[in-house]
């Protein structure tokens, strides 16, 4: 299965995706009690359809805080939709801290304190999201779009929009993330990046970006705890999901 | 397996097995679909593990661990009763129209949810620009709240600003409706029908009127 991860996503996603795993090991041996929902043993690989060089099939792969959909067909790939997510959101491993979705924070922060004040006016929606909406069972749904838009960003913070879209669409393979990156340049004007939360560095925000042909969503769970040890994230593609677009065009 | 076969099992399958599970509240998440005729409403409900006895306990009255149809409906009227939505301050009556229950198991878990459909008609008017109200005061003690307008389907309505309180238990959405050609005539002709009959009315008792003067003056 590791293979076929490796063979399937960019070597950046790969190296998420095993951080991820990694926190779940450490979730069910430290926080959990044990539990056995989470933890290593707790992931599940299943294919739909047969694998094949030119026709499509998907491989899903996850557990606790993971649904990875890896959909091929010939040269083209997806992976929406998928949920990554991590709890704790950082752990020592091998005497190094580990941050499966540090990128994610650390972009995120950088581009909305970038905003002047009208721009975070429009942004940071006041209220409190306490979970994602989109999230894993939301399939189809779709919904109006907020915060400031693509249009009233500067080029530098559009770069940054992208850069940080790019830590959910660079998880698939390098080829498939570079087209859907270019996809995501041509509709940065009509991408819109909402906020929810305080803005200082490391503190527990809500974000989302909305695009055409894009919805991602980062969402600090207050359960029970420091909400910025728990994460969950969604990445979506209103017009690709399981790749189904792929079959339209 | 036929491609479209395929993605549907798909559907099925991810949106049970990623869901990270809830723990500590019960998350009533809206979606507001606005058409030119009704007002949709979808509730989604996630009860957390730490809540979920208490949820499933007022859900399946008889214990048994199974929710029957006339106890979905129960809830579902209770919560319907918990709702209120108004346009431009007009109170709006709701009806539901499906509920949806996973079983007591998967509910207890934190990973499983409570869906229930809804409208409220519109009321015809010539306002190009309406506000809604949408207020879920539903088991307010344990639970958190997302609300959200859907994408509206059809280009003659137009979401123009999302307001929300802070816990997002109160949404206010302005929109603005552009009748079509069709909708325009079935829009204004309650409007345009009483204005005839009224300026009818007033036809005849201006001529009754002048016929009374007339008999009087003769």
């Amino acid at each position: 299965m590791w293979k076929l991860l490796q063979a399937a996503l960019s070597a950046n996603g790969y190296e998420k995706i095993q951080r991820i795993f990694e926190a779940d090991e450490v979730l069910q041996k430290n926080d959990a009690g044990g539990r056995s929902m989470f933890g290593k043993d707790e992931y599940y690989v299943s294919f739909l359809g047969e694998p094949s060089a030119s026709e499509p099939w998907i491989s899903q792969f996850g557990g606790h805080h993971l649904a990875m959909n890896i959909t091929l067909m010939g040269d083209r790939g997806t992976i929406a939709p998928s949920h990554t997510g991590a709890q704790p959101a950082i752990y020592q491993l091998e005497g190094k801290t580990i941050r499966p979705l540090g990128q994610e924070a650390d972009k995120a922060f950088a581009l909305v304190n970038s905003l002047d004040d009208a721009q975070r006016k429009q942004a940071i929606l006041g209220v409190q999201m306490r979970d994602l909406v989109l999230g894993p069972g939301r399939d189809g749904q779709t919904i109006q779009p907020e915060g400031v838009k693509g249009a009233a960003l500067t080029e530098k913070q559009r770069e940054m929009l992208l850069d940080l879209a790019s830590e959910w669409t660079g998880i698939q393979i390098e080829t498939a993330a570079k087209a859907k990156i270019l996809e995501l340049k041509k509709n940065v004007e009509e991408t819109w990046f909402a906020w929810a939360g305080p803005t200082e560095k490391g503190s527990a925000a809500y974000f989302r970006i909305q695009g055409p042909t894009v919805i991602i969503e980062y969402a600090p769970q207050r359960m029970g705890g420091d909400a910025t040890r728990h994460i969950h994230t969604i990445y979506r593609d209103p017009t690709n999901e399981y790749g189904a677009g792929f079959l339209k065009h | 397996m036929k491609w479209w076969l395929l993605v549907f099992t798909m559907l099925l399958t991810i949106s049970r097995d990623a869901e990270a599970h809830r723990i500590d509240a019960l998350l009533q998440a809206s979606f507001i679909e606005i058409t030119p005729a009704e007002i949709r409403l979808q509730l989604n409900l996630n009860p957390g593990m730490e809540v979920s006895e208490k949820v499933i306990w007022m859900i399946d009255r008889n214990g048994d661990r199974n929710i029957s149809a006339p106890e979905g409906k129960a809830f579902s009227e209770t919560l319907r009763r918990q709702l209120a939505v108004s346009v431009d301050n007009h109170p709006l009556a709701i009806e539901i129209l499906a509920a949806e229950f996973d079983s007591t198991s998967e509910l207890q878990s934190g990973n499983g949810t409570i869906h229930v459909e809804m409208r409220a008609r519109l009321p015809q008017t010539l306002a190009r620009v309406q506000r809604l109200r949408f207020e879920n005061r539903n088991l307010a003690e344990m639970s958190a709240y997302l609300v959200n307008a859907v994408l509206p389907r059809v280009p003659t309505i137009r979401i123009l600003k999302q307001e929300r309180n802070e816990s997002q238990s109160i949404g206010w959405i302005d929109f603005s409706v552009e009748p079509s050609k069709g909708d325009s005539w079935a829009r204004t002709a309650p409007f345009c029908a009483t204005a005839l009959l009224a300026a009818a009315g007033l036809l005849i008792i201006c001529r009754k009127q002048r016929v009374d003067s007339v008999k009087r003056e003769g």
